[in-house]
């Protein structure tokens, strides 16, 4: 099923909340291993839906969806939340953190929710060390300590980040982590997210509606394109 | 840091909440398990009423009757037993000991107790308790009397009162007394917490004495009295009793016995057994026991109750804690599952508290409440049936954290990875109620873009009064002056809205307390306006309009309508200040609030779309006023501002000099008028450069309502309309 080594393979996908009437219908899309993709389109396009199947938070309802080699449709719910825990990473728009608990304590989340990513470090202390040099790499080693709603906007994104990318995963989701950020922060957060990723050979998947950021990717997509449902409406 | 370091974390970080639902749990498991021991109490002391006595023997009659007139001096005596019979039976192989009692006569309403030592000696209450004396003795001749603990509290009285005996059982002062034999107070009875406290004892030749020369019931007539002088106890014999309680050598003769009594062929007697008789008349009473459990269970189901709702009010609001969970890849399952030990967690919390504070409660009154109502409760390990009890609780703790645990199962099919705002569930179920509770607030903008932005998010102000904006459209916000009735609204107002950073000078002092106040500016991630430094000053500089007042200077660009960005982070910011003082109206407003995002953010790509028909080299503004740093940050527009053109500040001729150079530098062909400031150094600008005055742009909030710039998008739009028709070639 992986032949072509995509991490992302959709085909014939389509996705309704209400009977009848379709938000979704993507005949084929993909995403090639370590590339960054831009997916861009207006708010109401479906984007955080196809992000939701992508993720195996929804079930696919009709069509096929393959994440890293592994099949989204078709496989229980249990087994789709383990694929996300183990292999992807995810980061929201904005309210990205649990406010109750530290910058450190929420990028080392993702490493209570899965064996294999908190596989990638010997012990404890060493997925705390490995939280500390990403938080280094991204400027926030100071805020580890610190509540999570204590952080500024930008700060969050940064933590949300560090999350989405601590334990190694093959594939970050991002639905618009930028548009709660000031301009100039935007481009900044997207350079130092591309820059770890790249080093970790992770594919990130980028939602946004915000097109000045497109240069920055490898290629990007417009969702109205792929989705028939937008299509129609459009014409 | 497991799934239990995260809820505790959650729980922690909703403590009151949290210890509100503990305690109403504990508060529940107290009462229950008090109600609990109240009623064993109450149960225990009943058939602790009497002790150690295996039979009472009395005239034939009912059982309930002979028990109550017996033990409870209730009721009245069926018969009489002669004292032969007596005799005879307590000289009866079968026999330990008896205790005759001779009843009839009272004392203010208290009966009257003929009996003789062997009821000090044997007789036991509550396992092996026996009547001793507070002061005094017990009576040893005819006309002496001893008190119940009660009675000579209620009465009154001391050692060596004399008192009358009244014939009959009558309450107060008796018709009939036997004033002519009184009886001298000899000893006073402790407390026994049983229905001997509410008796007099006297000797039953006391009782056979005063009754000798009575006939037929009626009292003696004149002259037929027998002096209380000449009474000797040897000299009375005793004719009859009315019961006597009966203790056996041996248990097992006690049947036997009793039969024997009951077939006692010279005289109609009946023997009871005191353990039989009361639990039968303890399930005539015993409806009130049921009432207390029902009332006990009442009380934990609205505990659990409160729970449910306290879960299910939090669980809405974290809603984005279980989408964010959810995307790090918790699966359903653990959701559900930190929801359910969540209310696991917090029922043995609950338990716990109760328990303890029910042991520490009864240890505290136990005395007290045997002191004053003679009810022993009993201070020891839980019953078999109360661990039943506690564990129906967290049963039901388990199945009504189930309810919210599927739910959120359900919400988060449903919201898959989207962040939705919360809906308490109270409001979902009492819209009505919840909004009745509270006044709909008057709410006070200090200018007419805050009213808007209120008047947007609130769908047109629904479930809040909106005052007028104390600076009217159209006029210039730096300049108010607060009138004497803006001021009496203003200080009037439920909840007040200003922009802040000294945009509002005449507010510095009457900003009245922080709960009531929404400053738009706070927590935005303003332009700041360098005052000081020279590079900058073409845009900066003239900025130094009203916020400039004797005290503090602001440091931050207030302007932020023209920013459809900080637009949109302010009315989220409003949004949820307004729903915390309207929670009511949080499901109506959710969609106003979503609608107004999408119109501002389909707004800006018109005018991003607009802007981009002008030749990028030419999209320089100048204006005399710098307010529009915003709206040229948003859409990618160059800015040069005249210094020193503003209507309060002075004009240096350096900078007015450096300004004209750097719009020769960039070629501008248009200048621009600040509809607040005055045109006519623009317009002198204009006429030595030979360029065009490019007309006016709004910039000190909205213009009147039916002119373009008199909304909150109509704004951005007729500036940017401006702009671009000036700057295009």
């Amino acid at each position: 099923m992986n032949s072509s080594g995509a991490v992302l393979e959709i085909q014939n996908l389509t996705h309704a909340y209400q009977a009848g009437t379709p938000i979704l219908n993507v005949e084929e899309f993909k995403v090639a291993k370590g590339e960054m993709l831009f997916l861009h389109g207006p708010s109401g396009s479906g984007k955080t839906t196809l992000l939701s199947l992508v993720t195996g938070v929804l079930p696919v309802q009709s069509g096929q969806v393959s994440v890293l080699g592994q099949p989204m449709s078709g496989v229980s719910a249990a087994r789709r939340d383990a694929l996300r825990a183990a292999r992807m990473g995810y980061i929201f728009q904005v309210f990205n953190l649990l406010p109750f608990m530290s910058a450190l304590e929420n990028i080392l989340l993702p490493l209570q929710m899965s064996r294999v990513k908190a596989a990638r470090f010997a012990d404890s202390q060493d997925a705390r060390n490995g939280a500390k040099s990403l938080a280094e790499r991204l400027g926030i080693d100071h805020l580890l300590g610190r509540r999570a709603d204590e952080l500024s906007v930008g700060q969050q994104q940064r933590v949300a980040a560090a999350r989405a990318l601590i334990g190694s995963p093959e594939l970050i989701v991002a639905d618009e982590p930028t548009s709660a950020l000031d301009a100039d922060l935007r481009e900044s957060f997207v350079k130092v997210l591309f820059e770890q990723a790249r080093s970790q050979n992770c594919g990130v998947l980028f939602v946004s509606h915000d097109k000045s950021l497109m240069p920055l990717f490898d290629r990007s997509v417009a969702l109205a394109e792929i989705n028939k449902v937008m299509k129609g409406k459009e014409q | 840091m497991t799934l239990l370091k995260i809820l505790w974390k959650s729980l922690w970080n909703r403590r009151v909440t949290t210890l509100l639902t503990i305690a109403s749990i504990a508060l529940s498991v107290t009462l229950l398990l008090g109600i609990e021991r109240i009623r064993m109490g109450a149960r225990e002391s009943f058939s602790n009423t009497i002790s150690q006595t295996d039979l009472i023997v009395g005239g034939k009659g009912g059982t309930v009757q002979l028990l109550l007139y017996t033990v409870f001096r209730m009721g009245s005596a069926t018969g009489n037993i002669s004292h032969e019979t007596f005799e005879k039976f307590s000289r009866h192989g079968a026999v330990q000991w008896v205790i005759p009692y001779s009843l009839g006569d009272s004392h203010r309403g208290f009966r009257v107790v003929g009996t003789n030592e062997k009821f000090y000696e044997h007789y036991r209450f509550r396992q092996d308790k026996r009547v001793t004396f507070s002061v005094g003795q017990a009576p040893v001749d005819v006309l002496e009397v001893a008190l119940g603990a009660e009675v000579a509290e209620k009465l009154g009285y001391t050692l060596g009162q004399s008192i009358a005996v009244t014939h009959g059982v009558t309450d107060g002062i008796g018709l009939l007394n036997h004033d002519d034999k009184p009886f001298k107070v000899v000893g006073i009875l402790d407390k026994t917490g049983t229905p001997i406290d509410r008796s007099l004892y006297v000797t039953l030749e006391g009782l056979e004495a005063i009754h000798m020369d009575w006939k037929d019931g009626a009292p003696p007539r004149k002259g037929e009295e027998i002096p209380a002088a000449s009474l000797r106890r040897e000299d009375i014999k005793i004719g009859q009793i009315t019961a006597f309680l009966v203790r056996t050598k041996n248990r097992f003769e006690t049947l036997s016995l009793q039969r024997e009594i009951n077939t006692y062929p010279d005289e109609p007697l009946m023997a009871i057994i005191p353990g039989v008789a009361l639990s039968e008349l303890w399930s005539v009473v015993s409806y009130a026991e049921d009432g207390l459990r029902i009332v006990s269970w009442s009380v934990l189901i609205v505990g659990l109750l409160a729970m449910l709702i306290a879960i299910y009010t939090s669980l809405q609001e974290r809603r984005r804690e279980m989408a964010i969970l959810r995307s790090v890849g918790a699966g359903l399952g653990k959701i559900v599952l930190l929801l359910v030990s969540e209310a696991v967690l917090l029922t043995i919390l609950g338990i716990g508290f109760g328990i303890a504070f029910t042991y520490s409660v009864l240890f505290v009154l136990q005395p007290l409440i045997e002191a004053k109502f003679g009810l022993l409760i009993p201070v020891r390990a839980l019953s078999p049936l109360e661990w039943v009890f506690l564990l129906a609780v967290l049963v039901s703790g388990f199945l009504i954290g189930l309810v919210p645990a599927l739910r959120a199962y359900r919400n988060s099919l449903a919201d898959g990875l989207a962040v939705r705002f919360a809906i308490p569930l109270l409001i979902l179920l009492f819209p009505d109620v919840s909004q009745a509770a509270s006044k709909t607030p008057q709410v006070a903008s200090s200018v007419v873009w805050l009213r808007e932005l209120a008047r947007e998010v609130t769908c047109g102000g629904q479930g809040i009064e909106l005052l007028p904006a104390l600076a009217a459209a159209g006029t210039d916000p730096h300049s108010y002056q607060l009138t004497p009735r803006g001021r009496m609204q203003w200080s009037k107002a439920d909840l007040r809205l200003v922009i802040g950073e000294g945009f509002e000078s005449w507010n510095e002092k009457s900003a009245g307390p922080a709960q009531k106040l929404f400053t738009a500016t706070k927590g935005l991630n303003l332009r700041k306006v360098d005052e000081a430094g020279d590079a900058p000053a073409l845009e900066a500089e003239a900025h130094g309009h009203a916020h400039h007042h004797a005290k503090g200077i602001s440091r931050f660009d207030p302007h932020i309508w023209h920013s459809p960005r900080l637009t949109r982070e302010v009315a989220l910011n409003l949004y949820n200040f307004l729903v915390q003082k309207v929670p009511a109206k949080r499901m109506e407003w959710d969609a106003c609030m979503r609608q107004f995002v999408q119109k501002t953010k389909a707004a800006e790509g018109e005018i991003h779309k607009k802007i981009a028909t002008v030749p990028s080299s030419r999209r320089v503004l100048a204006t005399n006023h710098d307010s529009l740093g915003y709206f040229a940050d948003a859409f990618g527009l160059k800015v040069i501002t005249i210094a020193g053109v503003s209507t309060e500040a002075v004009v240096t001729p350096g900078r007015f000099r450096r300004a004209i150079e750097a719009i020769k530098k960039e070629g501008v062909r248009t200048i621009f008028v600040e509809s607040s400031s005055s045109p006519e150094t623009v317009q002198k600008v204009a006429a030595e450069l030979g360029i065009k005055v490019g007309g006016e742009l709004h910039t000190d909030g909205l213009s009147a309502p039916d002119k373009p710039a008199g909304t909150i998008l109509g704004l951005w739009e007729s500036n940017a309309e401006t702009i671009v028709s000036g700057l295009k070639p």
